[in-house]
């Protein structure tokens, strides 16, 4: 092998590599890529579910920036969480709008750099399901049989926990991977015995059943997370202080009852969940500000840790990690200020139990 | 008298009590009682009427009373009348109004309309418009436009010696060429599939076009490297891969399980990178020339091949998975595709590849390290008689290292081969005639630096409305040598010398639609001096060319 050669093609290569880093020191951006852990059936850009789910449905952060002419470029990954974390590896995402816990943790702990600057969601129901058919009618008729999850998403360790409270773990099932869209399928087809779904839809359908049901506990779900990259954080502290205030608006909005049904019918048009599916597993939410809440209290703090506890327990990752620096409370705090809604939500203890009720507020725009 | 009036009354308080499950009573069936009571108050007003004690007029107009509130009660009871809605605030929006609003029978029969219009356009698109099969496939397959230009100019009036068809010899120097490379059809799809671990039999049928291409620098002989290279069937198309596979492990685990296939039937040879890469993978137009001008490895083989994996990392930051051993083993004829085996000796062949176990944010993802052995026999031939004389060994050994870690990729591979090559002429060649073995020997080094999103697989499933695919450009920089004969000592053996070419390609492949790329390659090509020094105008010293290929895929 020629020796010059050689060396003017890794030169060449290095001056390609040189050349295609980004030169910005501008004081915003000219596009912020705001990536969502999930997607609509049939790979539709729409996401459902949440109150950042309404920032993008409502287009509330379009018009944050609009005359700014910064442009949103909103991404929607059918690999869920682990998919958003492939995205960001490769410097393509600045923001995450409700990342869940495991792909979350899985991703600090392999060197992803973000900051975590609000919840997106906490509590919420969980149903175990079977196809129609099935005979089972506990999680220890099912022993042996395939469940389904897709892993390396939050619904893994949300399944873990279901068979660690019925006295099981994984090894006891054969626990296979699938997506949303392929579970309900499988269900259908009865290639798998159980799930992690809701079932309100698929009951209609007769094409499943919920043998069991949990309702808002705070020990089998965690909450969702919005966070920023360090490097963006950085360079744009005022656009993330801008985001965040946005959001907190959008969750202001979200928890008023005048709203409800606007966003459920809004979060259906995704398709990933039913309106009915919606309907029936908030009916019991009386008041929307427990699960839109955007706090970084102690049972956000504390679910987050015993996430981390849970994720290494069952060898997801291999190293430590640290909440250190992690969690970056003053944007929200800023925007709590700003808005005059510090005390709004209900604020909730490590244990997920009420530790200072929410401030009523008559609805305003 | 009074006994029949106590006993009318007693019937109509009866009525009266027994009506107010209005809603359990259809309407009908409450207007014939209320018919058959007014009758009876008829007849009691006329027998008031005729006797009219107070006591019975008191009585007539409780039973007046009564009717009353029976007919009330049947008003209340019409069916055609809607449940009222659910009253909503008047500043309500349209979702809360819209969720508060009853769907009448005929909704409901305007969507089952829709259903059925729905399900019978589709029934009927099913039986006259999609194409259907037996079992589960899918089809696919690429096509290749190429331009090329080439400096030196081809020459004119050089026999290539090609018998196929479409092969036309060069009736005067030409420096350009359009060409259809090559068309491919696949067919795959799963014969038996095992719902509960996913041990899945599996089928492909691959078809492909040969052609006759001119101009082929790696070609071991003069007149392919002037002229092209025919193919052995024309531009016919022809089986390149037909297998089925089994599944010994589960697929339908998760990433963390191993894998383990083995495949039987024609099929590519798990040898190195190169020889086993697609088009749709391969970045650079011409493949490497030890995959050319080696047999055994150069082409698709018939037999047994069984490849796995082990030691299974995944890493669940985006679901990365690699497996610390990747191997292969298995047994062929030997005797190229399409053909039973032409000796009594069966070919063999292995591969083993180590790829680091790292997470995939680390700087050391996808460093893979292969070694790969092809054990051959061929078929010594007398050229005078065709009989086959002698049967020599054929061995292929390769060493291969492969680092993707976009943007940046970097694939070196090493391959020699040993030939038992007969030592006389093989006109007047037998069982007994000497033989050596030659040694050839290919190298390739190839740099590439990617832009875009193309193998990311986070960003090519994205999820978007329109045909979106993210636009990815690629450069790189190939080197690529191939020495037919290493022994490069003229005087020991005149054709090991004269028998080497080095060829640099720079290129630039451009991603911009889902199974279609636009390439663009410079080449560069230096053969070294022949033993009688002097360069000849088929093999010059130098020479150049650009070739820009347009791939495409279904």
């Amino acid at each position: 092998m020629q020796r010059r050669t050689l060396a003017t093609a890794f030169s060449a290569l290095a001056l390609l590599g040189l050349t295609s880093v980004p030169a910005s020191a501008e004081d915003k951006p000219t596009v912020i890529r705001i990536s969502f852990p999930g997607a609509g059936t049939g790979g539709r850009p729409l996401s459902g579910g949440s109150f950042p789910s309404n920032a993008h449905l409502f287009k509330e952060i379009d018009d944050e920036f609009k005359a700014d002419g910064i442009r949103i470029e909103w991404k929607f990954f059918p690999g869920a969480g682990p998919a958003l974390n492939e995205s960001y590896a490769n410097g393509l995402t600045d923001v995450a709008f409700g990342h869940g816990d495991l792909p979350l943790i899985v991703g600090r702990a392999t060197g992803l750099k973000h900051r975590i600057v609000l919840s997106s969601s906490r509590f919420g129901s969980s149903y175990f399901v079977v196809p129609a058919g099935s005979t089972a009618k506990s999680i220890a008729d099912l022993k042996g049989k395939r469940l389904a999850t897709f892993k390396g998403t939050a619904g893994q360790l949300t399944l873990y926990r279901w068979l660690d409270k019925y006295g099981f773990s994984d090894k006891d099932f054969r626990v296979i991977s699938l997506d949303n869209d392929s579970t309900k399928a499988a269900l259908a087809t009865n290639d798998i015995d159980g799930t992690n779904i809701t079932p309100f839809d698929l009951q209609a359908r007769g094409i499943a059943r919920s043998i069991l049901e949990i309702r808002d506990d705070p020990k089998i779900t965690r909450p969702g997370t919005v966070w920023v990259g360090e490097e963006f954080e950085a360079k744009y502290p005022q656009i993330v202080q801008r985001i965040v205030t946005r959001l907190v608006k959008v969750a202001y909005w979200s928890t008023q009852e005048a709203n409800r049904e606007k966003e459920l019918q809004a979060w259906a048009t995704s398709g990933s969940q039913a309106y009915v599916d919606y309907k029936k597993d908030w009916e019991s939410v009386s008041d929307l500000r427990t699960r839109i809440n955007p706090l970084l209290d102690d049972y956000y703090v504390a679910s987050l840790k015993n996430s981390i506890e849970e994720t290494k327990k069952y060898k997801l990752i291999r190293k430590d990690v640290s909440i250190d620096g992690w969690i970056e409370p003053k944007y929200l705090n800023q925007a709590l200020k700003e808005l005059k809604l510090e005390d709004y939500w209900p604020q909730y203890d490590a244990e997920g139990k009420l530790k200072v009720d929410g401030r009523k507020l008559a609805a305003r725009n | 008298m009074h006994g029949f009036k106590t006993t009318a009354l007693a019937g109509a308080v009866l009525l009266a009590l027994s009506s107010t499950a209005a809603n359990a009573q259809s309407a009908t069936q409450l207007k014939k009682e209320l018919d058959a009571l007014r009758r009876q108050v008829e007849l009691l007003a006329e027998q008031a009427r005729l006797a009219a004690p107070a006591a019975d007029a008191r009585e007539l107009a409780e039973l007046r009373q009564q009717v009353k509130e029976l007919k009330e009660q049947q008003a209340k009871a019409q069916p055609a009348a809607p449940a009222p809605a659910p009253t909503v605030a008047a500043d309500a929006d349209q979702a809360t109004r819209d969720a508060a609003t009853v769907a009448t029978k005929a909704d409901i029969q305007g969507v089952r309309a829709d259903f059925e219009n729905y399900k019978y356009e589709n029934a009927r698109q099913l039986e006259r418009k999609v194409p259907s099969v037996t079992r589960n496939t899918s089809i696919g397959g690429t096509i290749q436009v190429r331009g090329t230009w080439q400096n030196p100019a081809q020459n004119a009036g050089v026999d290539n010696g090609a018998t196929g068809g479409n092969t036309s010899f060069q009736a005067t120097p030409r420096h350009t060429s359009f060409d259809v490379p090559s068309v491919t059809l696949s067919f795959a799809g799963t014969l038996f599939r095992d719902y509960t671990e996913g041990k899945n039999l599996t089928y492909t049928l691959g078809l492909a076009s040969g052609s006759n291409f001119a101009g082929s620098p790696q070609s071991t002989s003069s007149a392919g490297r002037t002229l092209g290279v025919s193919s052995p069937t024309g531009s016919q198309l022809s089986i390149t891969n037909a297998n089925l596979a089994y599944s010994f492990f589960p697929t339908n685990g998760g990433q963390e399980d191993a894998k383990g296939t083995l495949t039987a039937g024609q099929q590519l040879v798990p040898f190195g990178l190169e020889a086993q890469a697609n088009e749709e993978i391969r970045p650079v137009i011409n493949s490497a020339q030890f995959t050319s001008a080696l047999s055994g490895i150069n082409t698709r083989q018939i037999g047994l091949i069984y490849r796995g994996d082990s030691f299974v990392n995944v890493d669940y930051t985006n679901n990365y998975r690699s497996a610390l051993v990747e191997y292969a083993f298995g047994v062929v004829n030997g005797s190229g595709p399409n053909k039973s085996d032409n000796n009594g000796k069966k070919d063999w062949l292995g591969r083993l590849a180590f790829t680091l176990p790292a997470d995939y944010t680390s700087w050391l993802r996808e460093l893979k390290l292969g070694v790969s052995y092809y054990k051959g026999y061929n078929n010594l031939a007398n050229s005078t008689s065709n009989a086959v004389v002698q049967i020599a060994n054929s061995t292929r050994a390769g060493l291969d290292i492969n680092y993707t870690h976009l943007p940046f990729s970097v694939a070196y591979e090493f391959v020699q081969g040993k030939d038992d090559t007969l030592a006389t002429a093989s006109a007047t060649a037998t069982a007994s005639s000497p033989t050596f073995v030659k040694k050839s020997r290919g190298q390739y080094l190839n740099l590439g630096y990617t832009w875009g999103e193309q193998f990311l697989a986070s960003e090519k499933s994205l999820a978007k409305y329109d045909d979106y695919w993210p636009k990815s450009y690629q450069a790189f920089v190939r080197f690529d040598s191939f020495d037919a004969d290493t022994l490069n000592n003229a005087a020991a053996r005149a054709g090991s010398v004269g028998d080497k070419t080095f060829i640099t390609t720079v290129g630039l492949n451009a991603f911009f639609a889902e199974t279609t790329k636009l390439q663009v390659n410079y080449l560069l090509a230096r053969n070294d001096a022949p033993s009688s020094g002097i360069y000849t105008s088929d093999r010059p010293q130098k020479s150049q060319g650009l070739q820009v290929q347009f791939q495409y895929g279904f």
